[in-house]
């Protein structure tokens, strides 16, 4: 049998090789949401060590797994001591693999009981990303860039760039950073401290793809949105529109409100 | 002469009080304890001037002394850390002991938290002084608590309570928890095979094989409390345990000592003495790894923030 995995080290997969070599359970290492269409199940090696901290994606991983590929098994495998169906104690491991296997609860299993860990469940590291605290949160400075480029696209119908420019982003007198410019860079080192999180997450690809256009669109924000050569190049509003609208689909998705 | 302290910490951050004062940096002095010190120093202006506030700081370090920097997130970015960092270490006194954290998203151990009354920060901008906090008991109940983490001396000058600095430095400076947790996952990670009845080296000597992994030998030798030489302690510092016994007890009290004595005794039978253990490894493993969680369920910080 061969599964799929996830893990932030390689330890945990070579910890007891002898025991699945004798057991005929192989691993190939999850890359792509496509995979799980050829693979019984997804073991998720926990904790996972990212930016020097301890996280649990499993949460997120069930939930997504019961919406899109109630199929596939899921397996939490680790070296702490965890009472739980779908748990695999690589300290513990059961006499025939075949049987744990067959007595795992299926993802979407009412009687599915929450995993209890000392990782920090990454659906807390989500909420944090979304809601932070305050005007800090990337709900509130995506919403605000947005709002400007949204102005920025509906003056450009009726007036030119250096006019429209001037009327949204010029700073005001006695400020030394342009509001937006200085939003743009609270965003990016918001973006930047917890993108590393999010390739463990069902959702990386999106999050990678919004990673690519933060970084396409940066030129024309770090520059507090002056140059016209760069709006007309980049597409700036579209992009935006695209990250916020997938940002959001994620967080209706995935993210719960509590905090 | 200019007064030096034991423990210095400083905390770059968004200050209310600096800002109303117009002031880049001031220190503030802890109740009952001469010996240490809290920085104050504003973020938000150039890198240049930030730089020598930490400088400033280190001079208030005495010799042989601590100097812990707690970083906001937001007030430095990524790539400027290790230059300053590097600078900043330059600077300290001989001997003397450095560390620098990063902490932020308004749920870091320094933040306030009413239900375990610990930390120094509101989410404001200030130290907790008389905040109204609410939370669930575990009962279900709602409490509500008046937090306060500073009293005024007769300068009327706001001084930290010791209870409340003293939580957060052990916190960041030994952050036992973490630690022994990265420990229970190396050691057991790298003596899971034995746990496999089936493994074929299972009835050799547990300590002959930890031998081969000096890293992780030294690591449990400085938890169990066995002596490490100095050169090699100095080198490793960050990854050694600090008097284990003497500050988990000023830490997590007389329960949590006991607990680890006995873990103690159990790890230096199973993993540091050249004999077999009396239970074979796939027993004695997980037994040693119900005590390592039951010290750590004393802890009431998280692992993570």
């Amino acid at each position: 049998m061969e599964l799929l995995t996830l893990s932030s080290n390689a330890r945990f997969l070579d910890a007891q090789k002898g025991y699945f070599e004798r057991q005929e359970v192989g691993f190939a290492p999850y890359t792509e949401k496509t995979q799980l269409n050829n693979y019984p199940a997804l073991v998720i090696f926990i904790p996972i060590e990212c930016r020097g901290q301890f996280v649990s994606p499993v949460e997120t991983w069930r939930q997504y797994l019961a919406r899109h590929q109630p199929e596939t098994c899921l397996i939490i495998a680790g070296i702490e001591a965890i009472n739980h169906h779908n748990y695999l104690d690589l300290l513990s491991l059961p006499i025939d693999f075949s049987v744990f296997f067959h007595n795992l609860k299926a993802v979407s299993d009412a009687k599915w009981r929450p995993l209890e860990t000392e990782a920090m469940d990454m659906q807390d590291k989500l909420r944090r990303f979304y809601e932070g605290h305050g005007n800090e949160s990337v709900t509130y400075t995506l919403s605000k860039i947005r709002r400007k480029t949204e102005t920025l696209a509906k003056r450009l119908k009726e007036t030119n760039f250096p006019k429209a420019w001037k009327e949204i982003f010029e700073p005001l007198e006695g400020q030394t950073v342009a509001y937006t410019e200085e939003k743009w860079k609270e965003l990016t080192r918001r973006w930047g401290h917890y993108a590393p999180f999010f390739q463990y997450l069902p959702f990386r690809e999106e999050m990678e793809e919004v990673g690519r256009r933060i970084g396409l669109i940066s030129p024309f924000f770090e520059n507090n949105c002056r140059e016209e050569g760069l709006y007309t190049r980049l597409e700036p509003k579209k992009n935006i529109d695209w990250i916020f609208d997938t940002l959001s689909t994620i967080k209706r998705g995935y993210v719960s409100k509590k905090i | 002469m200019k007064k030096k302290y034991k423990k210095v910490l400083a905390i770059l951050w968004h200050w209310d009080p600096l800002k109303e004062k117009k002031l880049p940096f001031d220190t503030i002095n802890i109740e009952e304890d001469e010996e240490s010190l809290i920085c104050r120093i504003q973020h938000g202006r150039a890198l240049e001037a930030m730089e020598a506030d930490m400088v400033r700081c280190t001079e208030k370090v005495r010799h042989n002394g601590k100097f812990l920097i707690m970083i906001h997130r937001e007030s430095l970015d990524a790539e400027t850390h290790q230059e300053l960092k590097n600078n900043i270490e330059r600077a300290m006194p001989p001997g003397a002991y450095f560390d620098w954290k990063v902490f932020g998203g308004g749920s870091d151990y320094i933040y306030y938290d009413c239900k375990q009354d610990s930390g120094l920060l509101n989410q404001e901008g200030d130290f907790v002084i008389d905040d109204s906090y609410e939370y669930y008991s575990d009962d279900g109940e709602i409490v509500e608590r008046l937090a306060c983490v500073v009293v005024h001396n007769n300068e009327d000058m706001n001084l930290v309570k010791k209870n409340y600095f003293e939580q957060v430095w052990r916190y960041y400076h030994h952050e036992f928890k973490r630690k022994i947790y990265e420990l229970e996952r190396d050691l057991f990670l790298y003596f899971a095979p034995f746990t496999d009845p089936e493994y074929g080296k299972k009835d050799s000597i547990l300590a002959t094989h930890l031998k081969t992994n000096e890293l992780l030998a030294l690591r449990i030798q400085s938890f169990a409390g066995v002596n490490i030489d100095e050169q090699k302690a100095n080198r490793h510092q960050a990854l050694l345990f600090d008097h284990c016994s003497e500050n988990l007890k000023a830490a997590y009290g007389q329960q949590a000592l006991d607990v680890y004595e006995s873990l103690r005794l159990n790890i230096d039978g199973i993993f540091l003495s050249n004999n077999p253990g009396e239970a074979p490894p796939h027993i004695a493993i997980p037994q040693i790894r119900e005590q390592f969680a039951q010290l750590r369920s004393f802890m009431p910080e998280r692992i993570s923030y």
